[in-house]
């Protein structure tokens, strides 16, 4: 017995597994012996596991031919004559007849590995082939009696388009057919035997082998298999929603019915596979699509809807409205009732569904921008309840409504309303949103308002222009209103007010409105940081007391405390300057998501060239000149030495962006006003400094970090009193 | 051990039981749904009910025109259904199954399982105790002079008697008639009756042990429902019944519901399960706010028809934090009944009853409740009834909280009245205990919109079966409701209660013999007795003693005492015919294995020769010859065959005895 018992420690042990962790040795002829020697062994020990009694002996000599399966299909493409050799088919290939059938074995743990060397042969379309009995293979999931391990089996069966050369030309459709039945199976039954949680098990189970099938593209172009994938999936989510009765009298019996409606699990499962497959097909034509629509509908109407239920379900109804002119049509004009359940689930005192409804009307206003849409969005006084929750929201809602508010000027009909209705002028909205920026302690609320910025500067011109336009013409704008109105005095008074209002933001003030006076002595710290950054004598500097308000606060953030709010603020930067110099390609330069998730090395060297050279009828000296009075240029030198390294590369990025293009430019032409700043452009080695290495990401600095930290804490000191 | 059901909701639980010969009642609620049959008090007149067309049966007999006459006046149609236009009457529990004036002791769970006591304290010649927690009997009393006001504000100039004759009761429409007892049906009870019954309340605290006739030992503990509502542990030396009704372990108000102590019973009876099990409390909250700010955002009236108590605390704190992020801070929202102003003061009162997170805000001190706080600065505005001040304060939109949640009397009927033609307005029903298309049924054809968001924060039927599991009782017995699924859901398999082994269920009238079999009973000894007993070691570590005394019996306590001395009696006395006159003491046991040899030793000494010992497989027998007698002897058992010879088989026997150990 003791020699029988799984030998995992053998498993790893092998020549396979330790071959891939091993640097490969250059082949010869005692290389080639030697594995032919290492083969004889794995095939005799994989022998022995194979036709062990013990299923834990079985199991794991299968997993020894699945993780060799991964390396043949890893090593498909290596060069090395040593890896083509033939021994590796022989691994593979000689135990084959005895693996298969172990797919039908009784223990679940041989089954479950005889699985995964089934999925390691289907991976690669050239392996796939060596599968002997694909009539067994599709039988397999019907004769499984637990639906997860059927659901996991045709999961794996969802073999990547192109079809393999060995498999029928139908095996798609069968395939789909094996996924179906259980579904079907429950959804047509006369009489419910099994208890209910079995029944939301074998759906849910289905519908994941589904979503793999579709994700995977299986129906490639086939547009009856995505109806019947589509009826199926509406008749389910009709089911769940409690509508069964009225959409699909024919599919959905009331057993079934009533034992998925209102099940979550359900729900989440089936909206995530419909999005699945509104993506991946051409259904938008469908008009199963509209009992969809009304199935969603009544699931957001249902008070138990759960946060996940309600934001998985309005993102595909967002999907569907994109998707079907029709059913966004049909949804605008006669279904009072999903305004009436935006409008309740808005007021929700939830914040997870305020947020996934926000979300909805922001992905309808990027996606259905016709009048319609406008009209609908408008008659649900959506604009207003976004405003509001601008306004007086927090937290994520507040940064939803704010990522909403972000496409309202691209739909010509709610920003009118949104304007009218709440007595609003372009300018109160910036003033709010600068506000936001300025004194709203939530990140996120911080980084969406600064996205509204972005937004706006990249699409709108009207808005574009109110941000970019210096601070004195818009004084000059105000006091030309005013003289109209108001005697003398009355106007300078009023000057004399804004003036004092619109007083521009240092940084350290900005800091402490965010922060608040917690952490005070830390913004001082962070204000007086890196003595050492270079400060250019830019001439434009003194000029960003000019600068719209808009300008100012995006000036200031840049040295927020977090890195997200800073790095939000160089994207804003980043469309400022492709629009003064459009070869400036805006987001090309890609952004470290996180300090972990760094991107360096993305931006080749041609794709600058190729905007340099877009970049070469633009006039270079009236854009730099332009910038530096906005105090881009100042911000960007300040920024490239950052603390934060995901703002610091960022920084690097677009001035690297920015040299290249300086060294494309004619060299007479006159830019003293900004030769300090070109000359650091010329000077620096910004490819030096994303390349250079800051320990950030490593383990030790982590740990230095923490107990740096750790350190400066009295609490943290142990003393001699201490037990 | 027997369980009477006297109620047929099981969430108005009215049980009896009888154990160890004190007689229990468990709860006594009274059924309000009955109220649904009659048409609304409203409190100024309304023309709309004035009209509503009468109706009358097809089948009684044409020419009874006096009883046609009456049914004219007593059942009036509306929207399609019928009503009877009378004083709203109430369901009181079950009254033939057993005589209530043997009720020993009733115990109440919550403040909603007390409104049925006037009828039994005052109306049964009960003589027993009452026990419960001071919130319940407080906020119970506020419960029952709330229904009494409201009947009592409008009343009516005479009672309908006559639908309920059986031969008119026959011919009513079904949803009249169905599920009605016309026996059962009482008007409401006055002050005085809620006076008289509540004097007799015994109030306790949680944990503190009772002792009821010496028989048991009955306990409350917090069931985690509302204020001071509790469980019931009721046990004797040996055996131990919970009673487990309106339970809640979700983070609300009150204190935590308190298990521990309610692990192995030999019963565990269990009530009051959640009515809605498939609304999530938390959802519903958020229903009711989201419907709320809707309706007040587009200009309409929110009224919510609830008690003056429970539930409603929990929603005005959550209420006014909704109201805050919305904007809203200026709503008015308004509390209407007789009792809200007590109500919330009471609240405010009973912090030790509540959970720990409301206790400490006392010692800050604070008031445990935000509405305290909100009726300061006149965000809550509470009004005893729509007359007089409030008439002055009343702006709209607003959110009215008034009684009673039937809609068939009190203030609710008035916003009902004025608000239900408006579509703009909106009423909620959270009162999870009030099927809420039976209180809009009079109200009919209606244009408010009308929300069912039950907060009910009852254990649900998972909460319940794991409970069942922890606990580990040996029987459980629970309403037969509760093992088949809600027949709204029908198929919803997973929303009944499983126990190991199954479940004994009961239904209004049954009457169950419980599985408990009482084996043990304890007895003390006095000292004196104790001190006269002379253990003889029959084993090691094991001593057994033979005792004799007489045993008292007194409060249900037993207690063994020694025998007194039989006084001796001098001449010319007589001696008392009960004074142990027959009073023999006791043989002693005997115990161990006759030796054979030492027995024949024995026999002889006594002069009983010519023995012949014998083995057979199971022992020995002895032939004593010449007296022609047989002695059989065997593991456990000694048989003298000596034909006759009394005297002979005494003396074997003595001599037999004397061979073995004894106590």
């Amino acid at each position: 017995m003791a020699t029988q018992h799984p030998p995992v420690t053998m498993a790893t042990q092998h020549p396979p597994v330790t071959m891939a962790t091993e640097p490969l040795a250059s082949p010869n002829m005692a290389d080639l012996t030697d594995l032919q020697s290492s083969t004889a062994t794995i095939l005799s020990f994989l022998d022995d596991q194979l036709n062990s009694t013990v299923p834990e002996c079985t199991a794991a000599g299968l997993k020894v031919i699945a993780e060799v399966w991964r390396l043949k299909s890893a090593l498909q493409l290596n060069s090395d004559p040593l890896l083509r050799s033939d021994s590796w088919e022989v691994v593979t290939c000689d135990p084959m007849s005895s693996w298969f059938p172990l797919l039908r074995s009784d223990s679940r743990e041989v089954r479950r590995a005889a699985v995964e060397v089934l999925q390691g042969v289907l991976e690669q379309s050239s392996t796939a082939d060596f599968v002997p009995d694909l009539e067994m293979l599709l039988s397999l999931p019907a004769d499984l009696a637990d639906p997860r391990e059927a659901g996991q089996l045709t999961a794996v069966l969802c073999v990547s388009p192109p079809l393999p050369r060995a498999f029928p030309q139908d095996y798609y459709q069968r395939l789909l057919q094996q996924i179906l039945r259980p579904l079907l199976g429950i959804l047509q039954s006369e009489q419910m035997t099994q208890p209910s949680r079995t029944v939301v098990s074998t759906v849910c189970c289905s519908l994941s082998a589904l979503e793999t099938f579709v994700a995977k593209g299986c129906f490639s172009s086939n547009q009856q298999m995505a109806e019947q994938v589509l009826t199926h999936l509406s008749g389910v989510l009709a089911a769940a929603a409690g509508t069964a009765e009225h959409t699909c009298k024919n599919t959905c019996e009331p057993p079934a019915a009533a034992m998925l409606k209102g099940n979550s699990r359900v729900i989440k499962a089936t909206a995530q596979t419909l999005m699945c497959l509104v993506t991946q097909a051409d259904v938008g034509s469908s008009p199963v699509l509209k009992e969809v629509m009304d199935s969603l509908v009544s699931i957001l109407d249902r008070p138990e809807a759960d946060c996940m239920v309600v934001s998985k379900c309005l993102q595909l109804t967002a999907a569907l409205m994109k998707t079907s002119r029709a059913v966004a049509a049909c949804s605008f004009s006669t279904r009072p009732g999903l305004t009436s359940v935006l409008q309740r689930r808005l007021c929700d005192p939830r914040w997870e569904i305020r947020d996934s409804v926000f979300e909805f009307l922001a992905a309808m206003m990027a996606g259905c921008k016709d009048g319609l849409a406008g009209s609908w969005l408008v008659q649900g006084g959506f604009h207003s309840s976004i405003w509001d929750c601008v306004e007086m929201g927090d937290g994520y809602a507040q940064a939803s409504a704010l990522a909403a508010l972000k496409h309202c000027p691209t739909v010509p009909a709610m920003w009118q309303a949104l304007l009218q209705d709440s007595g609003l002028t372009q300018d109160s909205v910036l003033d709010m949103l600068v506000q936001i920026v300025g004194a709203d302690v939530e990140t996120v609320v911080r980084t969406a308002a600064i996205g509204c910025f972005s937004f706006w500067v990249q699409t709108c011109d009207g808005i574009r222009h109110r941000i970019l336009e210096s601070y004195k013409q818009q004084q000059k704008q105000e006091q030309q209103q005013q003289r109209h109105q108001h005697q003398h005095q009355q106007q300078q008074n009023q000057q004399e007010r804004h003036q004092h209002t619109f007083e521009p933001l240092d940084s350290h003030r900005v800091a402490e409105a965010i922060v608040g006076e917690a952490t005070y002595d830390l913004v001082v710290t962070c204000s007086d940081r890196s003595p050492g950054v270079k400060q250019l004598p830019l001439a434009a500097e003194p000029t960003n007391q000019h600068a719209s308000r808009v300008l100012q606060i995006l000036q200031a953030v840049s040295k927020d405390l977090d890195w997200e709010v800073k790095l939000a603020a160089l994207r804003f930067w980043e469309h400022v300057i492709a629009h003064y110099l459009p070869g400036f390609s805006a987001g090309a330069v890609s952004t470290g998501q996180s300090p972990n998730h760094s991107s360096r090395g993305q931006d080749g060297g041609s794709d600058v060239q190729s905007s340099c050279m877009e970049a070469g009828d633009t006039n270079w000296s009236h854009a730099v000149e332009n910038l530096s009075s906005h105090g881009c240029l100042q911000l960007l030198v300040e920024a490239a030495d950052d603390y934060d390294r995901p703002v610091s590369e960022k920084a690097c990025r677009m001035l690297k962006e920015l040299k290249a293009m300086m060294t494309s430019q004619d060299q007479s032409v006159n830019l003293e006003q900004q030769e300090d700043f070109l000359r650091y452009l010329r000077e620096t080695d910004f490819e030096a400094i994303l390349q250079m290495k800051t320990g950030g990401d490593s383990f030790e600095s982590l740990l230095e970090d923490i107990l740096s930290g750790a350190r400066r804490r009295e609490a943290n000191q142990k003393d001699c009193y201490d037990d | 051990m027997k369980l009477y059901c006297l109620s047929s909701h099981p969430n108005l639980p009215c049980l009896v039981l009888k154990f160890k010969s004190v007689t229990v009642m468990l709860d006594c609620s009274l059924d309000l749904g009955t109220t649904f049959r009659f048409l609304p008090l409203p409190l100024v007149h309304s023309s709309r009910l004035a009209k509503l067309p009468s109706w009358v049966p097809k089948d009684v007999a044409v020419d009874d025109q006096e009883t046609l006459k009456a049914l004219r006046k007593e059942l009036k149609e509306c929207a399609g259904r019928v009503f009877v236009d009378s004083p709203p009457e109430v369901g009181i529990p079950e009254d033939g199954l057993l005589d209530l004036s043997t009720v020993d002791v009733i115990l109440v769970s919550s403040f909603q399982c007390i409104l049925a006591l006037p009828y039994i304290t005052e109306y049964t010649g009960f003589n027993g105790m009452i026990y419960a927690t001071e919130p319940t009997a407080q906020m119970g009393r506020q419960l029952m002079e709330e229904l009494v006001q409201h009947t009592e504000r409008v009343p009516k100039t005479r009672a309908a008697c006559k639908w309920k004759e059986p031969g008119v009761f026959k011919t009513l429409p079904a949803q009249l008639r169905d599920g009605l007892d016309p026996a059962a049906l009482r008007l409401c009870y006055g002050l005085h009756d809620i006076n008289s019954a509540l004097s007799k309340v015994q109030l306790v605290g949680y944990a503190q042990k009772l002792d009821v006739f010496g028989a048991l030992q009955i306990m409350p503990l917090s069931s985690g429902y509302c204020v001071g509502s509790c469980n019931w542990l009721i046990q004797s030396h040996y055996e131990k019944i919970s009673y487990v009704s309106s339970s809640s372990v979700l983070t609300t108000h009150p204190q935590p519901m308190d298990q521990a102590p309610l692990q192995n019973t030999d019963v565990l009876i269990l009530a009051g399960l959640t009515q809605s099990p498939t609304a999530n409390p938390d959802s519903m909250l958020s229903e009711f706010c989201s419907h709320l700010a809707v309706t007040v955002k587009n200009g309409g009236n929110v009224l919510v028809p609830c008690y003056p108590s429970g539930v409603v605390y929990d929603l005005f704190e959550c209420l006014a934090v909704f109201l805050d992020s919305s904007g809203l801070m200026q709503l008015p929202v308004y509390f209407v009944s007789p009792m809200a102003d007590s109500s919330l003061a009471y609240s405010n009162i009973f912090a030790e009853w509540l959970c720990q997170s409301k206790q400490s805000k006392v010692y800050l001190p604070e008031a445990p409740f935000v509405h305290e706080e909100l009726k300061t600065i006149s965000r809550l505005k509470v009004f005893p009834g729509i007359h007089g001040d409030f008439s002055s304060e009343f702006k709209t939109p607003c959110v009215v909280f008034a009684g009673h949640p039937t809609l068939r009397f009190g203030d609710a009927v008035h916003f009902m009245e004025m608000w239900g033609q408006s579509k703009a307005n909106t009423v909620i029903f959270v009162e999870p205990d009030v099927p809420y298309l039976e209180a809009l049924a009079p109200y009919q054809p209606l244009a408010m919109k009308a929300v069912h968001c039950p907060i009910d924060t009852r254990l649900s039927f998972q909460q319940a079966n794991k409970i069942i599991t922890d606990l580990k009782p040996l029987h459980v017995v629970l309403p037969e409701a509760y093992i088949t699924p809600p027949p709204s859901l029908p198929q919803r398999t997973d929303l009944v209660l499983e126990a190991d082994p199954p479940p004994t269920t009961f239904q209004r009238g049954e009457v169950l013999s419980l599985p408990i079999r009482r084996m043990y009973e304890k007895i003390e000894i006095t000292p004196e007795l104790a001190s006269s007993l002379v253990p003889s070691e029959i084993r090691q570590g094991v001593a057994v003693a033979s005792v004799t005394g007489v045993l008292e019996a007194k409060d249900n306590n037993y207690i063994l005492q020694s025998v007194p001395k039989q006084p001796t009696a001098g001449p010319g006395q007589k001696r008392k015919r009960d004074d142990n006159a027959d009073f023999t003491p006791p043989k002693p046991h005997v115990w161990g294995a006759v030796q054979v040899e030492q027995f024949v030793q024995d026999l002889e000494k006594n002069g009983v020769t010519d023995v012949k010992v014998e083995d057979t497989p199971s022992g020995h027998i002895i032939h004593l010859q010449s007296e022609d007698t047989l002695i059989q002897i065997e593991d456990g058992s000694t048989h003298i065959f000596c034909e006759g010879n009394e005297d002979l088989r005494i003396k074997l026997r003595n001599i037999l005895l004397k061979c073995l150990s004894k106590f």
